[in-house]
């Protein structure tokens, strides 16, 4: 089995990936900075003005110290109001839009990777960056970006305003910059693994919990609960055990984060009390400064405690940026055909699924088809006999390891042709659909599922292509095409979602159709009703048909039957059934 | 069993009490931590006023101590008090959990109008926030005599500029939190934007074979980037808001410093007012805000806790409720289900007089027109089944349900809290034949010991349901009732399955299997088939003939079961 996973981006390429956005919003960013700036620098003249009075009153000043000074206050205020709410203004339009175009590309990323790396690398990876990193980068966008640019600016400012009060009391200030770099170092390198650890116990506990409920009926009819509650009971326990650990940890870094405010608060103090011992500062200044200082406490420990999410962020980056980075990198389909009515055209496909070429490890050993447009042919076999595969090549899904599975040009076309795999997409999808194993029903309405292959449809022609595949369902829903479905929405049984995938068929209008299993999970009865739907949506059109059941067959106008990778039988049903062989057999127990 | 709580307000209650010896000494704590925050400006102005300006080098050492003394209490008080709340949180939160599943899974049925997705939202989200409750109680206890240490000090100080204060800062607070209300309503409703932006991803990234399969790809973005630029567009109106709000705050809070200012300045002119006094009046003002704005806070979270509460109290009370005896009008004329010395007899089923009997030793499969009458037929074996052992009767659900773990242990059921593999677990080669599993045991790595995901995720649809074929099977009860046990597998290896399953039940000696299917290969295999028309009387006979027969119930069946 393969586990290749999709590429992580490095962070210098992330960044690369994030400038060209920021540069179209310059304008937002300057706006950001003069307004950050106004904001942080306003702060500053509350301490100012204390520190002031603490020089002037005592000395003898009059009221009208007191009344400047609040006039300072006050302008101030007007400053900060407007700084923070401009700032966050111009801040908003740089951080969502940027965002809002990044995830977008990555959904659209993620669609253009070719169907082949995603199996290789199953969907799971890639829903995890498409959907939740995503998110979390749009959470931080939205909660962490604003406090951790405020807090910066806040303690950038404040800094250069404890040096223009004293500079010396600036430079006693910058003890407080390795101390708390210490901190971090202690702090990052030991975080790191804990927080992994809670993440991986949270997702074994989310996946426990899941499990027992919703296999809670299969744990009921074999009287299994106590172990798998037990199961759920561990994994709950070790994440809280897990979490109160990372909470005390996170609690240890802010001690050491008081510490350094009062070890620098403590040298501010005594060297201020050094400067005005020796005539060389006020008593005001060293307030001023003390209380700058103190205004610094909570943007410092908002930097440190987020840190965390900042990081994190910064992953979810680098793996989005891995999903659209290969995108971009995968070679472009850029065959055209321009032929109408091709024919299907599959020749020697061998396929396996190993990375070495020379394996023997095949699922297809030379398997030749040509399915002339109109002309229905079934496949039957066992599982692993490679029909599945075998529809994927022939539905432009995966490439053949050797061999070829071209469209052919018919008449006066005939020597136009094109490798499925090289074909434009838009084009290669008017020629051949599939409807594979899975059936997914998307949260929306029933219009927005039906007219996948073609958006812009009107609702006349999504109503025929329901009626066309006997979904008389459709009709009797209360909201008709408005009707929500998918999740959230109304449940629909087995067949009616199958349904709503023929339907897409019929809309999509293909001169191929690839029906792999379509009426598996449907059960006997369902199964009845969607042969007929079937038969309905391949009508004038050609179609390689996955038969799961012979009944399917037996309307073909060729069967293959195929046992480890190669074609054993070929022929009509009537020539099969009486050429006594291998589909004979199983038509006899199948029918009796 | 413990008292369910009736309602949200008495599940937070009863989880305050079981929580008092982490809490309590917590929120003590933590008060001593928000007292010390607000004693820092004052501090500092004491620093300036004794040592600084007198310019005295013993008041400055003592201050220096004293700095260093309220520093390390602050910084202990944090971090044992909230280690403490923070460990009541975790600990409710774990026991919420425990109480909600276990009510979940022991329960007969999950109540009809809840699904699982439901409970498990409840049973990890929900418990959460309602355990948040605790942090919030110790940070507004130590708020509230942060605030208190406060107004004490500043009416000692100097009572004019301290009433000023107390009076001033509560009347700015009101005038910052009025808009709030519409802003958090802004800031959830971009949440739920963004929300619906990533379950729109992951509906995209879940259908994505369909997608790519039908060349879906252009709507799919479409749809996308729609969701995704609403959530953009809710996210600047809610930047906008809050840095709105943001500035408003900076503003009135300035304004109250300006006042207070004005005040002590002119008092301190006056001479009633030293100029310690001074800078702690006015660094407090600034630190007032802190634990009003948190109180504000917690109150708003307070609320979100207490409707998660809510929601737990309920799913508890309809879960007991589900597990009461039943009602007198929801005493359906079901099928009453009986186990004799020699069958299993179904009275009642489809109509008033019918009988369906499957004695010992005999494979039955049963076809209905109607999915109704399958139904009820499953609802009323499955109720049967839940008071006898699992090695009497076992009504094997269609859906196949797979665990994490091996296929062995999926096969057993046996698994342990520790995730241990019990590797000497005896699957019997003929079960894995019978189930068709030895086939997929070639396929896969470690044979038995294959790791199955949660949900068997890495697992076919027909490989799925021989795993669960496997564990009916092994389960060997003596009543086996079995549901459509193999849709999802080729035609070749059900037909294989179907004469294994026969023959393994027949070996085991006295067993009855039921089967409601309308597959040919188990129709075939089977000693005794029943139809149940929609309409009609039922029909019994071996597979060959009934198809045989030439009147119009024979033509009703084959119809029925041809394919």
């Amino acid at each position: 089995m393969m586990h290749r996973t999709l590429s992580i981006a490095s962070r210098r390429r992330s960044f690369a990936r994030l400038a060209p956005l920021l540069r179209r919003r310059a304008g937002w960013i300057v706006l950001l900075a003069i307004a950050g700036l106004a904001n942080a620098g306003a702060g500053l003249v509350g301490p100012w003005a204390i520190g002031h009075l603490v020089d002037r009153l005592p000395a003898g000043a009059g009221p009208e110290v007191v009344w400047t000074c609040a006039v300072a206050v006050m302008v101030a205020g007007i400053v900060m109001a407007l700084g923070t709410w401009i700032g966050a203004w111009a801040l908003a339009h740089i951080a969502m839009p940027v965002v809002a175009e990044l995830r977008t590309e990555v959904v659209d990323s993620a669609l253009a990777l070719e169907s082949q790396r995603i199996e290789a690398t199953g969907t799971g990876d890639l829903v995890s960056r498409v959907a939740d990193d995503s998110r979390k980068i749009s959470e931080a966008a939205a909660q962490v970006l604003p406090l951790v640019v405020e807090s910066l600016l806040v303690v950038l400012v404040s800094a250069a305003g404890l040096a223009a009060v004293d500079w010396r009391l600036g430079i006693v200030g910058l003890v407080a910059l390795p101390m708390y770099w210490l901190t971090l170092r202690w702090y990052l390198p030991r975080s790191e693994p804990i927080y992994k650890e809670e993440r991986a116990a949270f997702g074994r506990r989310a996946g426990r919990l899941l499990g027992g409920l919703t296999g809670a009926a299969t744990l009921r009819a074999y009287r299994a609960e106590g172990g798998e509650m037990r199961r759920i009971d561990a994994a709950s326990g070790q994440a809280r055990d897990l979490s109160i650990n990372v909470f005390r940890f996170l609690t240890r870094a802010f001690g050491r984060n008081n510490r350094a405010e009062a070890v620098v608060l403590s040298l501010l103090l005594i060297a201020g009390f050094a400067l005005v011992w020796f005539g060389e500062s006020t008593a005001g200044a060293v307030t001023t400064a003390a209380l700058v200082f103190h205004r610094l406490f909570n943007p410092i420990g908002a930097l440190v405690g987020l840190f965390d999410q900042v990081q994190s962020a910064g992953a979810s980056l680098t793996r989005m940026v891995g999903v659209i980075d290969e995108a971009h990198a995968a070679p472009r389909r850029t065959t055209t055909l321009g032929a109408v009515s091709p024919s299907l055209v599959l020749k020697d496909l061998w396929f396996s699924y190993d990375d070495d070429p020379d394996s023997d490890n095949h699922v297809l050993r030379g398997v030749s088809l040509r399915i002339e447009p109109g002309e229905h042919i079934a496949v039957v076999g066992t599982t692993g006999a490679g029909k599945t595969t075998l529809a994927r090549i022939a539905a432009g899904l995966s490439a053949p390891t050797h061999g070829h599975a071209v469209l052919m040009g018919a008449g006066a076309a005939s020597d136009r042709a094109a490798e499925l795999t090289a074909l434009g997409e838009p084009e290669l999808r008017v020629h051949i659909a599939m409807i594979a194993q899975e059936v997914h029903t998307f949260s929306g309405t029933l219009r927005e599922n039906v007219s996948l292959p073609h958006p812009a449809a009107a609702d006349e022609a999504v109503m025929a292509a329901l009626d066309a595949v006997g979904a008389r369902w459709a009709r009797s829903l209360p909201k008709g095409l408005d009707t929500e479905i998918g999740e959230g929405g109304a449940r629909l049984s087995a067949v009616q979602e199958q349904t709503i995938a023929l339907a897409r068929l019929v809309l999509a209008d293909p001169d191929f159709a690839i029906l792999d299993e379509a009426t598996a999970e449907a059960g006997s009865a369902g199964a009845h009703v969607l042969e007929g739907s079937a038969q309905a949506a391949l009508e004038g059109r050609g179609a390689l048909i996955v038969a799961h059941r012979l009944s399917q067959a037996e309307k073909a106008d060729r069967i293959l039957v195929m046992e480890h990778g190669q074609v054993i039988e070929e022929g009509s049903h009537d020539e099969l059934v009486a050429g006594g062989g291998r589909y004979a057999a199983l038509w006899q127990a199948w029918s009796t | 069993m413990p008292r369910i709580p009736s309602s949200g307000s008495t599940l937070l209650t009863r989880a305050a009490r079981r929580r008092l010896s982490l809490l309590l000494p917590g929120a003590v704590m933590l008060s001593l931590w928000q007292v010390c925050e607000a004693l820092v400006p004052v501090a500092i102005g004491i620093v300036v006023d004794r040592a600084i300006l007198p310019l005295s080098l013993p008041m400055l050492i003592v201050s220096i101590l004293g700095i260093g003394v309220l520093f390390t209490v602050l910084s202990l008080g944090y971090r044992f008090g909230s280690r403490l709340c923070n460990a009541a949180r975790e600990h409710e939160a774990h026991a919420l959990r425990v109480e909600i599943t276990h009510a979940a899974l022991t329960s007969a049925d999950l109540p009809a109008d809840r699904t699982s997705g439901e409970v498990l939202s409840i049973a990890s989200a929900d418990a959460d926030t309602a355990a948040m409750s605790f942090q919030q109680a110790g940070r507004g206890i130590a708020s509230v005599l942060g605030m208190i240490t406060a107004a004490v000090f500043l009416l000692v100080a100097d009572p004019v500029t301290g009433l000023v204060v107390l009076v001033a800062v509560p009347i700015g607070l009101i005038i910052v939190a009025l808009p709030g209300r519409s802003v958090s309503a802004k800031a959830t409703a971009q949440l739920d934007a963004v929300a619906r932006a990533g379950r729109s991803a992951s509906d995209l990234m879940h259908g994505l074979r369909v997608i790519k399969a039908m060349g879906g790809e252009d709507w799919a973005v479409h749809r996308y980037r729609q969701t995704s630029d609403d959530a953009a567009a809710a996210g600047i109106a809610t930047g906008e808001r809050t840095g709105r709000l943001a500035g408003l705050g900076a503003l009135v809070m300035s304004a109250v410093l300006a006042i207070v200012l004005i005040v002590a300045g002119l008092r301190l002119i006056d001479g009633q007012m030293s100029v310690g006094a001074l800078i702690g009046i006015l660094g407090m003002t600034a630190f007032l805000t802190e634990p009003m704005r948190a109180l504000a806070e917690i109150v708003g979270l307070f609320a979100q806790s207490h409707g998660a509460a809510e929601r737990i109290a309920r799913l508890l009370a309809d879960i007991a409720a589900e597990a009461e005896p039943e009602t007198p009008e929801a005493a359906a004329p079901l099928p009453t289900v009986t186990l004799s010395e020699s069958a299993v007899i179904v009275a009642g089923w489809p109509d008033g007089d019918d009988e369906i009997i499957t004695t010992f030793g005999e494979l039955t499969c049963i076809v209905t027109d109607t999915a109704e009458h399958g139904a009820e037929l499953l609802a009323a074996l499955s109720t049967h089944a839940r008071g006898l052992g699992p090695e009497t009767m076992i009504v094997a659900p269609h859906d196949t349900d797979l665990f994490e773990g091996t296929i062995r242990s999926n096969i057993t059921m046996v698994v342990g809290a520790d995730d241990q593999v019990h590797t000497d677990d005896r699957v019997t080669a003929e079960v894995l034949a019978a189930s068709g599993t030895d086939e997929l045991l070639g396929l896969v790595d470690g044979g038995l010991d294959h790791r199955i995901q949660e949900l068997g995720g890495n697992l076919s649809g027909g490989q799925r349901q021989r795993v669960a074929l496997a564990r009916a099977l092994s389960a060997d009860p003596a009543v086996l009732v079995l549901v459509e046990p193999t849709t999802a597998v080729d035609a070749v290896t059900e037909a294989r399955i179907a004469q294994g399953v026969s023959r393994l039940r027949r070996d085991a000696g006295r067993r009855a299997t039921v089967i409601l299917t309308s597959s040919p290969a188990f129709l075939a295999a089977a000693d005794i088939v029943v139809h149940v028309p929609a309409t009609g009387p039922i029909l019994r006979g071996r597979h060959s003939e009934l198809l045989a027969g030439d009147d119009a119930a024979a033509a009703a069946y084959r119809r029925a079961v041809t394919r």
